[in-house]
């Protein structure tokens, strides 16, 4: 992951896709916050091996089953078939995965089982406040480290933003439980509705725990700062989600809280999306168990969806969230106004309407990104509610009698680059310490504070920690091993016409049978899933060059359909075999046409398992 | 894994195009997927024994006319014609003196499109002797005889010789007065050679005269020795055009792609892992052979479609000139050969016409065989004695002028001999009488 080379390929010209591949990992996996080899579990896919393709995808995200739905999916901004069309829908390709072997799956998690049983919880216990994903994350490798682990968690359930945040017809509240059962079932103690600072004190935590992990994440809503932001009908969005999840938890048939009439939300992130698309199921009636989902006739005695409009600064093409996202608010009739502000918010007892105009240019302002509006293009939507989603801050007050520790103006705590705070005996992880990120990122998070907890422990308890030799053959003899990716098939690229297959569409909900906890995105079958896994171009294969061999031909570089390859004059007197990693398709024709048996494609020797390039290649005698 | 296309078909056609297209069958003759792609594209021209005649891919300045100017590919084009009518023409043809000339009449009245057939494959066989003279020209102009296509040069002046034995032997056939005449004088050139020369004829001829021996053999050599030859020399030409590139140096471009040999092709600097433009160099082979191989994908265009639509193009023309020809003109029959009456003037074939008009002037020693057996020599030599590497006119003048005159002297002797000469050789105005058969 280190050797990634990230090019201004934007000035050469090309499509800006992020890093590319040049000899090292696949971009998808460059891109992955928590490194998941996204390339070898969609290769396997393709090939139909589920479980094994699981066991790779579950092996660096214990959050498996939750990202294949609700991730945001950096790796597919970083496909490399985007080039050639669109990229492989690695999140719903995973989604396939867990619910065959994931916890939700009839007969549970298979990464549960090849477990088996957790090392005993003997070395220094750590405290994690916090049960989102970051906390959870780290809760997760702490105790299979061998660490006893206490999560305090201020709700009455654990989950945090996922539970509380992500609407249930975007992540059905089962398979949260079941995820986060599974891990807790790794012997981690949960302590839910306990409050820090009001059941325990933070200096408790630190007299019973040998470290401490802070990752509450940032619950609280901004304030806009625009006329008439104080009218009652001006709700925050992270408050309205709470409520509105937590209605839905209690089974309550009850209406929303929101007030009749029409809803604007304000921001274009993923919570201004849960909110708008929360906010027009919030009139809809519910189904429960079974229960045929929406009455037309119940509908239309209410007089019909609720209007919600979306007020976004950004362009619709650099909104923050995946496209599919984007296109399920539209057709539920969500009207986007992209690159527009607020002015003002219009009332006189309550909200009545929000004044908005086009934005001009996004100024960057002390880290914010500040609108500059055209105030003579002015707008009048009307709303009897206004939910603001325009960024959270973190509610650290508990810290307020640990001066060793220092936070930031908007409540977050400061570490520093392995996440440990100024105090040697407390980190921060997640969106507390960096402000609100994605699922995947505070799942990162999580991790990169665990290692760096454990490694500090390991120098402040040598002794009950264990030597690290120890502790690795612990970590081996409970961990399922990781398949490396499967070689290519050079077949199937002869046969499929993988190189013209469209991005499979997801199939969805219909929206007329959309209600608040119908979920909207369904899964694929398995042949669906591996037709699209079959798109994947193979960025973790990479092309092998046997030099002694090549008889300089230019046989590949003839039939090279992507004109990957030449051979250029190489001074004082060579030729060199140039290869562009962008632009291949691993269709494997240069591979199959070289008559020396020169050119391979294998897997990167530090990832492969053997190790050495050309081990399936035929000997070719007097070559 | 199934055949994987996710495309939605637009309309019936098309339903049923892909019904056919990924059947079992049609996979099981046709492998690569469809040319729609540039995958689809590669394959098509990698993995079919027809096209695979072309690479893949072929410089973009491949497709101006001028590069070439399809010359090459014309000449093959009417050999496939000529194959073809001539195998037509084979059905109805007995090499027998007794019977020749009775089928030619039998072809003319009695044989479906025979006349049609006939006169195709003679109008075919005098453009085929023209494009090749031409694709010689061009090459020569162009310098495409230069390292390392050298020894192509040296099969492409065999396939002349041979092309011009095909269209004489083919020339006897008839066995009218015009064939018996014009044979005739063209074998009696050879004799002129010291020494070998009567052997030379007896062999020829299968005697001492033009009879029953010679018409056989002039038809076994035309049908059978000469078409293997031509194949094998075709295929050898091919390869080797393969092998060194179908444009490398041709064309009013020859001082561009030296250029970019030059100067435009990117140049990889020692221990360099990554270009510039990104791409990454996999290994450097140490030079074993010149850089001629250096292949640059930048100015590169698919052959097919491409290339081979154009080709298609050309050899639908070809076609649509020789049926235009054979409608319109009719191949000429005389009367039955009759060695004892001497049509006036007897003249040679029309690409041998030069020589007899030479022989007018000369001594027939040097008209008959040293002037043609030094030209010949003299094309086969040439890129062995001409070592001047560069392509351009510029600095080629004293090999461009001395072929020019050469050619010029060959079509002056040419034009005056088919035109201008009457009976008795005597010099007569073309438009008073014009004593020239075809």
């Amino acid at each position: 992951m280190t050797d990634v080379r990230v090019d201004d390929v934007a000035a050469l010209g090309r499509a800006d896709f992020g890093p590319t591949v040049s000899g090292s990992v696949a971009p998808c996996r460059a891109a992955c916050p928590v490194g998941t080899d996204a390339a070898a579990y969609v290769a396997l896919i393709a090939e139909g091996r589920l479980a094994e393709a699981y066991d790779v995808a579950r092996a660096h995200n214990p959050f498996a089953s939750i990202c294949g739905r609700v991730c945001s999916a950096p790796c597919e901004s970083a496909c490399r078939r985007g080039i050639v069309d669109a990229p492989i829908s690695i999140r719903a390709l995973k989604r396939v995965l867990a619910e065959h072997h994931g916890p939700e799956a009839a007969h549970g998690s298979r990464w549960r089982r090849a477990v088996g049983e957790v090392p005993p919880a003997s070395k220094p216990s750590v405290g994690i406040i916090g049960a989102g994903p970051a906390g959870l994350a780290a809760a997760h490798d702490l105790r299979i480290a061998g660490h006893a682990v206490t999560v305090y968690e201020s709700a009455s359930e654990a989950g945090g933003m996922l539970r509380y945040g992500i609407p249930t017809f975007r992540l059905p509240r089962e398979i949260l439980a079941a995820e986060i059962a599974a891990m807790v079932d790794l012997g981690i103690t949960l302590r839910l509705s306990c409050v820090i600072g009001r059941d325990v004190t933070f200096t408790q935590l630190l007299n019973t725990h040998a470290t401490v992990l802070i990752a509450v994440g940032c619950q609280q809503g901004r304030d806009l700062h625009a006329p008439g932001a104080n009218l009652p009908g001006v709700e925050r969005a992270v408050d309205f989600l709470r409520a509105e999840n937590e209605r839905l938890a209690n089974r309550g048939e009850s209406d929303s809280a929101l007030a009749e009439g029409p809803a604007v939300v304000i921001g274009g992130g993923s919570v201004a999306f849960d909110a708008a698309r929360s906010a027009w199921r919030s009139r809809r009636p519910t189904a429960y168990d079974g229960q045929a989902g929406l009455d037309a006739a119940r509908m239309a005695r209410r007089g019909g969806d609720r209007v919600v409009t979306m007020i976004a600064p950004e362009e619709r093409a650099a909104m923050p969230v995946p496209e599919e996202e984007l296109h399920e608010a539209v057709a539920e009739g969500v009207a986007l106004y992209p690159a527009h502000g607020v002015v003002r918010i219009v009332g006189t007892e309550r909200v009545s309407g929000v004044e908005i105009a086009p934005v001009r240019a996004l100024r960057r302002e002390e880290g914010r990104v500040v609108p500059e509006l055209d105030l003579e293009r002015l707008q009048l939507i009307p709303a009897t509610t206004v939910v603001l989603a325009i960024g959270q801050r973190s509610n650290t007050d508990f810290l307020a009698d640990t001066p060793t520790v220092t936070r930031t103006p908007w409540g977050g705590v400061t570490v520093d680059a392995e996440l440990h705070s100024e105090d040697p005996r407390v980190w921060a992880a997640g969106d507390v310490a960096t402000g609100p990120r994605d699922l995947i990122d505070a799942v990162a998070a999580g991790q990169r504070a665990a290692a760096s907890m454990r490694r500090w422990m390991q120098r402040a308890h040598p002794v009950e920690v264990g030597t690290a030799a120890t502790e690795t053959a612990a970590m081996a003899a409970n961990m399922p091993s990781v398949p490396g990716s499967p070689p290519l098939e050079h077949d199937t690229r002869f046969w499929s016409g993988y190189d013209v297959l469209p991005r499979t569409a997801l199939p969805v909900l219909d929206t007329t049978r959309r209600d608040a906890r119908a979920e909207v995105e369904q899964a694929w079958d398995v042949p669906t899933a591996r037709r699209e896994a079959a798109r994947c171009l193979r960025c973790d294969e990479h092309m092998q060059f046997a030099v002694d061999r090549c008889i300089v031909c230019a046989l590949c570089v003839d039939v090279c359909p992507q004109t990957s390859l030449a051979l250029l004059p190489a001074p004082p007197g060579g030729l060199a075999l140039v290869f562009d990693d962008d632009t291949c398709i691993r269709c494997g024709l240069c591979v199959a046409r070289c008559p020396t048996h020169a050119l391979e494609f294998a897997l990167a020797p530090a990832m492969s398992q053997s190790g050495l390039p050309f081990s399936r290649s035929p000997e070719v005698p007097h070559a | 894994m199934p055949e994987l296309d996710g495309r939605p078909p637009q309309s019936a056609s098309q339903t049923w195009r892909r019904r056919i297209t990924e059947s079992a069958v049609y996979r099981s003759i046709v492998r690569a997927p469809a040319a729609d792609t540039p995958r689809g594209r590669a394959q098509h021209a990698f993995g079919n024994v027809f096209l695979h005649v072309y690479p893949v891919r072929v410089p973009r300045a491949l497709l101006r006319l001028r590069s070439t100017y399809r010359l090459g590919f014309v000449a093959s084009v009417l050999f496939t014609i000529l194959a073809i009518t001539g195998v037509y023409l084979m059905f109805f043809y007995t090499p027998a003196v007794t019977m020749a000339y009775g089928d030619m009449q039998t072809l003319r009245s009695q044989v479906g499109f025979g006349q049609l057939i006939r006169n195709v494959h003679r109008w075919g066989a005098h453009l085929m002797v023209l494009a090749v003279v031409l694709h010689l020209v061009r090459v020569f102009v162009h310098g495409g005889y230069k390292a390392p296509r050298q020894f192509n040069w040296v099969v492409g002046v065999l396939l002349l010789v041979i092309t011009l034995a095909f269209s004489f032997t083919g020339y006897l056939l008839p066995w009218d007065q015009l064939a018996y005449w014009a044979v005739t004088v063209g074998s009696d050139l050879v004799q002129y050679a010291p020494g070998v020369g009567p052997w030379m004829r007896n062999f020829l001829l299968g005697g001492q005269t033009i009879g029953q021996a010679a018409l056989l053999r002039f038809y076994v050599i035309h049908v059978a020795v000469l078409t293997i030859a031509f194949f094998v020399l075709m295929a050898v030409h091919l390869w080797r055009l393969r092998k060194d590139g179908l444009l490398a140096g041709d064309g009013p471009m020859a001082h561009d792609v030296t250029a970019r040999a030059d100067d435009a092709l990117t140049m990889v600097p020692a221990e360099t892992q990554i270009l510039p433009d990104g791409r990454r160099v996999l290994g450097v082979v140490p030079a074993t052979t010149d850089a001629d191989h250096a292949r640059d994908v930048s100015d590169e265009v698919f052959s097919w479609p491409h290339l081979i639509v154009r080709h298609q193009v050309v050899a639908l023309a070809v076609c649509a000139l020789v049926l235009a020809l054979g409608i319109a003109f009719e191949a000429p029959l005389r009367e039955l050969a009759n060695p004892n009456v001497t049509p006036e003037p007897s003249k040679a074939p029309w690409y041998f016409v030069g020589l007899q008009e030479l022989l007018a002037h000369f001594d027939p020693l040097v008209a008959g065989v040293l002037v043609p057996g030094a030209l010949i020599g003299a094309l086969l030599a040439l890129p062995y004695v001409d070592r001047n590497p560069s392509r351009r006119a510029g600095d080629r003048r004293v090999a461009l002028i001395v072929f020019g005159v050469l050619l010029g002297a060959l079509v002056v002797l040419t034009v005056i001999g088919a035109l201008f000469r009457g009976p008795g050789w005597a010099f007569v105005l073309p438009w008073e009488h014009l004593y020239f058969e075809p």
